[in-house]
C-alpha cells in the first residue's frame, strides 16, 4: 500500500509540483491549502506517513500548525519537513523545537524531495 | 551589480535595487530561464502583462513590498508542471524572490517578516509610470520587478555581512535534523 504524504501549501502550483515529483513513486499525495486545512486532514487521517509543510500561509502558518499538532501529541512518529522560501535560523530552530525533521528551501529538486521523504518514512 | 546602460533603477535605492536585480536573475536562473536587463521602453504594453505577484514585508528597520510582473511566456517557461494558474504561479515566484531578498537582508543584519503573496491582474498595470521598475527580457517575454520601501529614521543598508543572522538554509538546499 502506498504511503500517504500530506503537502500543506497555499500555492496550488507547488502542490501540483509535489504531486508530480512523487508520480510513479510509492506514495499517495494528499493536499491542504493552509494550516487550518492541514490540521483537519491530519486529525482525520490516522495513517499519514509524513507531512510537507510551507511556513507562510494564510489563516494559520505552518510553524503554528506544527506547534498545535505537537501540543496535541499528533506528531509522534509522524515526520514533518518544512518546504518554504524561508531560511532564517530562528524559524528553523522553531520548527525543530516543534518536532520537524527537515527543512527544504524552495525551489526544490524533485528527486531530492523524493529521496528525503523515502529516507524519513523508511522502516 | 546592475549594468549602467539601458536599465531602470532609482539611484536613491541603489543597494536594495542591486539586491533585487541579483535575486531576480538568480531566481529565474534556478528555473533555467536567463533574463537580461533591458530598457523600460522595450517592455510591452500593460495589457500584455499576465499577472503580478506582490509580497509585503516589514521589520523594525524596513518595510515595503516587492512586486514581480511578467508577460505570459516567462510563467510558462518556469512552471515545472504546466501553467494551470498564472496568478498562483506568479505569486509563488514573488514569494521565492522575496525569500531570496530576505536571506540577503538577514545576512546584513536586517530582519524582516513576510506576508503571504497576493496576485493582481496585470491588465491595469502600467510599469512605465512606476517609480523604479527593473525590466528584463527572456528569450520570449518580459519580466519586471520593483521594490517600494521605507526605512526607519536613519536607516542605511549595511554594506557588510553582520554574521548574526546568516540564513541556516540556502535556496534549493535541504537539511535533515
Amino acid at each position: 500500500m502506498d504511503k500517504k504524504i500530506l503537502i500543506v501549501d497555499d500555492s496550488t502550483t507547488i502542490r501540483e509540483q509535489v504531486r508530480a515529483a512523487f508520480a510513479g513513486a510509492e506514495f499517495e499525495i494528499m493536499e491542504a491549502g493552509d494550516g487550518v486545512e492541514g490540521i483537519e486532514v491530519i486529525t482525520g487521517c490516522s495513517d499519514l506517513a509524513a507531512i510537507l509543510c510551507d511556513v507562510n500561509m494564510p489563516r494559520l502558518d505552518g510553524l503554528r500548525m506544527l506547534e498545535i499538532l505537537k501540543d496535541k501529541g499528533r506528531l509522534v512518529n509522524l515526520p514533518v519537513v518544512m518546504l518554504t522560501t524561508e531560511g532564517q535560523p530562528a524559524l528553523v530552530q522553531r520548527a525543530k523545537a516543534a518536532g520537524a525533521k527537515g527543512w527544504i528551501v524552495k525551489p526544490f529538486k524533485p528527486e531530492q524531495l523524493v529521496a528525503t521523504m523515502r529516507k524519513l518514512t523508511a522502516g | 551589480m546592475i549594468p549602467q546602460n539601458g536599465t531602470m533603477r532609482n539611484p536613491d535605492n541603489q543597494p536594495i535595487d542591486d539586491m533585487l536585480f541579483d535575486c531576480s536573475r538568480e531566481l529565474f536562473a534556478s528555473y533555467e530561464l536567463d533574463i537580461q536587463p533591458c530598457s523600460r521602453d522595450e517592455f510591452p504594453a500593460p495589457e500584455d502583462l499576465a499577472f503580478c505577484g506582490v509580497m509585503g514585508f516589514g521589520g523594525k528597520q524596513l518595510r515595503g513590498a516587492v512586486v514581480l510582473a511578467t508577460t505570459r511566456e516567462p510563467l510558462e517557461k518556469t512552471s515545472p508542471v504546466g501553467l494551470t494558474s498564472q496568478r498562483d504561479w506568479v505569486c509563488e515566484l514573488a514569494n521565492q524572490l522575496m525569500g531570496r531578498i530576505k536571506n540577503r537582508l538577514l545576512a546584513l543584519g536586517v530582519e524582516v517578516l513576510l506576508s503571504t503573496p497576493s496576485g493582481l491582474s496585470g491588465n491595469n498595470l502600467s510599469p512605465g509610470q512606476l517609480r523604479a521598475p527593473q525590466v528584463f527580457k527572456a528569450a520570449t517575454g518580459f519580466v519586471c520587478v520593483w521594490i517600494d520601501y521605507e526605512g526607519s529614521e536613519g536607516f542605511e543598508l549595511p554594506t557588510a555581512p553582520s554574521g548574526v543572522f546568516e540564513p541556516a538554509v540556502g535556496e534549493g538546499e535541504t537539511i535533515i535534523f
